[in-house]
């Protein structure tokens, strides 16, 4: 039986935007579960996948981690769980006063103690990938909205997170980066990792997807589908 | 007209002073608690991301320091030279020295450089807080595994002091130059003896006030500005709002704290 990772029940979250919120929910992610989310709105899709990325207290409910319960009373006792997971959404930031490059490589130098902020040569390649890498001296108001996604997908990818959260990237990217994206994708799930999308059009994550979750006005439905 | 009841209207008036009260000691309850929670961190110092913090604490002396003396140095040159030139004629070039000391290192030079400071480092720390907070930044460090106020808050603290004592200590120095200048120019007093009459005047407690203004302005200068722009919300409005409370803040704690250790050490 496979580990579970992420454990939550009866959670409820304020709403944000014009969303729902959601209503005592309970969800648990195993090691090796590809889940993608869909709903009637963006709003309570992406205030789902920002729950999952502890970025947002709940009213009520517990979020275990590894059979370890999450501490919401201090932001500081949840540093140890967000390191672990990638988080590529549509609020995601890079930090605008450092540039492409500091802001890739800022989390490995914080946890290595380095002090140089050089790029290493395997972020190179990501970069490449994404026709970045000329502007990697370059800070995020610099470059295209577009560099802006493709330098978040590489930050987050390059955390080794254990668990992915990803909301579509179809919308936030160009075609050229867009195939880059999906292809990194492949060569995720390939790697049998624990992802998340949000509402996902792209057929080869409905065929890895282990679990599909619904939200429906407010009321949370996780349907197993393998 | 609709005349209101005089009870209505009292009970209206003081239940808004009660509210204000409130949120005045509400506001300075968190102010030090933010205060604290940074300074506690700079005790804790674990390994984890200190080069990081070093190079962030560097760049910071290079803004709120460096970056000023351009404007430091002149300012001080001005006011020692129409302090001194003034004080020349009204005290006919008795006591010369002294006069410095007192008007230019103890009082004048702290807090015009803690002037200096707030219109051009603590306003843009609270313009670049503000708007990393509304932009989600704070979270994508969060994201990172890396606590803000470690990575962000600390070494602007740690920066800012180390550029006030520096400062407080250039704009002493380049004052009494200034002074040296126009004694130069209009007296009979030979730069050993005005030298030796400032020598004369200043006192241990002249360098203890010294260096503890600089280091109380240096750390009002880093918090309030932080506390502020932390203090942001998802709006981008409230930035310039933020701005401006906490300039002014600055500006009333330097006073505040000025008064206090010259009523302390001179009274």
């Amino acid at each position: 039986m496979a580990l579970k990772l992420i454990e939550i029940e009866g959670y409820s979250l304020a709403p944000i935007g014009r969303g729902r919120g959601l209503r005592n929910f309970d969800c648990t992610i195993s090691e090796g579960d590809v889940i993608y989310i869909e709903g009637d709105r963006f709003d309570d899709t992406h205030l789902f996948l920002r729950a999952l990325a502890a970025l947002e207290k709940p009213l009520e409910g517990v979020f275990y981690y590894r059979g370890e319960a999450l501490d919401f009373s201090d932001y500081r006792k949840l540093l140890f769980y967000k390191r672990k997971v990638g988080y590529i959404s549509s609020d995601s930031t890079l930090l605008s006063n450092r540039t492409i490059g500091e802001n890739i490589m800022w989390q490995r130098h914080y946890l290595e103690g380095r002090g140089s902020l050089k790029v290493a040569d395997e972020v190179i390649y990501l970069c490449r990938l994404f026709g970045i890498e000329d502007k990697l001296d370059l800070r995020p108001s610099q470059v295209f909205r577009d560099e802006v996604r493709a330098a978040i997908i590489i930050r987050e990818l390059l955390k080794g997170a254990e668990i992915l959260f990803v909301e579509p990237a179809g919308e936030m990217l160009s075609r050229v980066h867009y195939e880059s994206a999906v292809q990194l994708t492949k060569e995720y799930l390939s790697k049998k990792v624990t992802a998340v999308f949000s509402y996902s059009s792209e057929p080869f994550i409905r065929e890895a997807a282990t679990k599909m979750v619904r939200i429906v006005e407010g009321k949370l439905e996780v349907i197993a589908l393998k | 007209m609709q005349i209101r009841n005089p009870l209505v209207v009292i009970s209206d008036f003081m239940g808004r002073l009660g509210r204000r009260a409130i949120e005045g000691f509400s506001h300075y309850l968190d102010l030090s608690a933010f205060a604290w929670r940074i300074i506690r961190e700079m005790f804790r110092w674990p390994k984890e991301g200190r080069s990081l913090l070093y190079l962030v604490t560097i760049e910071q002396i290079y803004f709120t320091a460096v970056q000023a003396l351009w404007i430091v140095i002149p300012v001080a040159l001005i006011f020692g030279i129409s302090l001194i030139m003034q004080f020349n004629k009204l005290s006919g070039q008795v006591d010369l020295g002294k006069i410095v000391v007192v008007i230019l290192v103890r009082e004048l030079g702290p807090i015009t450089t803690a002037f200096i400071v707030i219109l051009r480092s603590a306003t843009a720390i609270t313009i670049e807080t503000g708007y990393m907070s509304v932009l989600r930044e704070m979270e994508a460090l969060e994201m990172g595994g890396i606590d803000p106020v470690r990575l962000y808050a600390l070494p602007r603290l740690i920066g800012m002091v180390t550029a006030m004592l520096c400062l407080v200590f250039i704009f002493a120095i380049s004052s009494i130059l200034g002074g040296y200048a126009i004694v130069w120019v209009s007296t009979s007093i030979s730069m050993q003896h005005f030298l030796q009459q400032v020598g004369k005047a200043l006192t241990p407690e002249d360098y203890i006030v010294s260096a503890l203004k600089a280091l109380f302005f240096g750390v009002t200068i880093a918090i309030v500005p932080l506390f502020r722009g932390f203090s942001v919300g998802r709006s981008i409005t409230e930035v310039p709002v933020a701005t401006s409370k906490g300039a002014v803040e600055c500006l009333f704690f330097c006073l505040v704290i000025s008064g206090i250790l010259s009523f302390l050490f001179y009274l």
